[in-house]
């Protein structure tokens, strides 16, 4: 069983990723000159890209189908880049390869990128790693470079980051090795760059879902305060709603997804509903929620033997992330590690 | 009370059901004061008496924001209006209401009652009354509809957010127990759901309005602002709600539009 500690610190992680990345799309998005955003700068994340031939097999001999990057970047001037982030490595370095492998795999002729025919000339591969690791995993970058292990055709960078707890926060971003093709932004990140949070308030806002498994309280949070709360006010009774007192909402998993992916995820960014944009939340996590929601006594399952559609019993609660997190804590399958962007798995998904 | 018992039992209740379709407005203590000083500057009344005045007073235990407690109070302290303010804030306090009589000389004019929610009445000076307080706090209304209004990511095409900033202009929110009692008055809120996604050194809260649904995220991230972004539904009730009880229950600040996006 985790502590509340546990599961905030999970969801601080969580966090700290979707603003890391935001942090460092920004970069791209934002323009400096006109002080506004930027139209012709396309974000995606978790989207999936077709290899060439060439890479179209794993070092296993397994066929690759996609591969996903956590965030992609495509503009006119800057071709485009591929990115992971990964805030932790594990102190086994001997896992480590995995995650080159993966970068490596983006460092390829890909299909699928948003253009007219799916294909860019070329492109950067990005790794986003927290501060406090990014000279360890610079090391393990050159020993493998040397021995013959990793190697890159296309520009490859490391990229540090680092939330700094000052009385004004900011995400500082730092290159640690390689470059660029965006010659003035490698300048910038080779100096250092800080981006205070205040400044990013709003895409924080909106986006809170990203291609990574949520801490369950944290996604039981998010469809019971904008989701199940947003249908519940629609009823007359709502207002005059007492302690106990419940106001029923039925909902498919499918409404669930669909109003999540609308109003918190990439999409926001990357409005593109090819087969290729994942589907943010996906349908499992929100079932995993709501059967915690059906354990806890808010929710019963409308249909017997099917998990299609939920009833639920909208109450008051006092600190909703809270009394999800009290909800979660037993839950047996909440208990490993929830950040699949952390994972050392590949996220190259294989017919096999 | 002043006025009947309809007037406050029947029709301000009234109103007040009516929520969100209808709602009171809210006056800052600061401009609470600044209308009573232009309603003595302009008519050259010689002092403003305060004869009965409705307060709020924190009292906390130093350093242990957990058991700040807000006390209503009524007294009757025949002050100054000068004198009244400054009583009210070194007993960490703020009015709701007052009931003064408008003085020239050593003739009472008139016996005014007003609160903070925009309630009238005078025994006398109609006009006066009106153009000092009716007019002032009605083109407030206006201009609170209108800043208020459409803040929803659901009244906006693009789903983007409105944010809006309680500017405090001084370092009101930059220590950690500074945060810590924001925390504890925001969970003060009657009606709402207010979870902590994070407390310190920054502050993320989430807030579901129980009244009509609304949602907000609320953030600290500089150490004199506070950043409001109304979630899909967030009514201008709502936002005024939230506001009114940020200024009433920690501090008041000025409203304004977030400027952001910049890096």
């Amino acid at each position: 069983m985790k502590s509340g500690k546990e599961v905030r610190d999970e969801i601080d992680d969580y966090e700290d990723t979707i603003f890391a990345m935001l942090g460092f799309v920004n970069f791209y998005r934002f323009d400096d000159q006109a002080g506004q955003q930027r139209d012709d700068v396309v974000v995606f994340q978790g989207r999936r890209l077709t290899p060439s031939p060439a890479k179209s097999t794993s070092v296993d001999g397994n066929p690759v189908e996609s591969v996903t990057p956590d965030f992609g970047i495509l503009s006119q001037e800057c071709t485009g880049v591929l990115g992971e982030v990964k805030k932790s490595f594990t102190p086994d370095q001997t896992l480590w390869l995995s995650t080159f492998r993966q970068l490596m795999a983006y460092d390829d002729d890909l299909t699928g990128w948003p253009t007219a025919d799916g294909k860019l000339r070329t492109h950067d591969v990005v790794l986003l790693t927290h501060q406090s690791r990014a000279v360890a995993v610079c090391d393990y970058h050159q020993r493998r470079t040397e021995s013959g292990e990793v190697s890159f055709v296309r520009p490859f960078s490391i990229v540090a980051f680092n939330r700094s707890d000052e009385r004004q926060p900011y995400f500082f971003f730092e290159k640690r090795l390689g470059n660029l093709s965006h010659n003035v932004l490698d300048g910038r990140l080779h100096q250092g760059v800080q981006v205070p949070m205040n400044r990013l308030v709003e895409s924080y806002s909106t986006i809170k879902l990203c291609d990574s498994k949520p801490p369950l309280p944290y996604m039981a949070s998010l469809i019971w305060e904008h989701v199940v709360a947003a249908r519940a006010s629609d009823d007359p009774k709502f207002p005059k709603l007492r302690r106990n007192w419940k106001v029923e909402v039925v909902l498919t998993i499918d409404e669930i997804v669909s109003e999540l992916r609308r109003d918190f995820s990439f999409q926001v960014l990357c409005p593109d509903e090819t087969e290729r944009q994942p589907m943010v939340p996906r349908k499992q996590w929100c079932v995993r929620a709501c059967e915690a929601l059906v354990t806890g006594k808010l929710a019963s399952w409308a249909e017997r033997d099917s998990r299609e559609k939920v009833r639920f019993q909208f109450k008051k609660l006092d600190n909703v992330l809270e009394h999800m997190i009290g909800l979660c804590a037993n839950d047996a399958e909440d208990t490993g590690n929830q950040l699949e962007l952390f994972s050392p798995q590949p996220s190259v998904t294989s017919t096999s | 009370t002043l006025e009947s018992s309809w007037f406050f039992q029947r029709l301000v209740a009234l109103i007040e059901k009516s929520y969100p379709q209808a709602v009171t407005t809210f006056i800052t203590h600061r401009r609470l004061r600044r209308l009573l000083e232009s309603f003595l500057e302009q008519n050259s009344f010689s002092r403003l008496i305060i004869r009965r005045a409705s307060s709020r007073v924190r009292f906390a235990q130093a350093h242990q924001a957990e058991d700040e407690r807000v006390i209503k109070m009524v007294s009757w302290p025949r002050l100054e209006l000068g004198e009244a303010f400054d009583m009210v804030y070194e007993h960490n306090g703020w009015f709701q209401s007052l009931q003064f009589d408008a003085c020239r000389d050593h003739q009472v004019l008139a016996s005014v009652f007003f609160t903070r929610q925009g309630v009238l009445h005078t025994d006398a000076l109609v006009s006066q009354a009106f153009a000092a307080f009716v007019e002032p706090v009605c083109k407030t209304i206006d201009e609170n509809v209108r800043f208020f209004g459409q803040r929803c990511r659901r009244s906006r095409g693009d789903l983007s957010v409105s944010p809006l900033v309680v500017d405090f202009q001084v370092d009101q929110v930059a220590e950690p127990d500074q945060r810590h009692r924001f925390i504890k008055a925001m969970q003060r809120l009657r009606g709402a759901s207010v979870s902590v996604l994070h407390g310190n050194p920054y502050v993320h809260l989430s807030v579901l309005d129980y009244y009509d649904g609304s949602a907000f995220d609320v953030w600290i991230l500089s150490g004199s602002e506070i950043t409001i972004v109304p979630q899909m539904k967030g009514s201008m009730a709502a936002i005024k709600r939230l506001i009114h009880h940020i200024f009433d229950s920690y501090a008041e600040g000025h409203i304004r539009e977030y400027e952001g996006g910049h890096v």
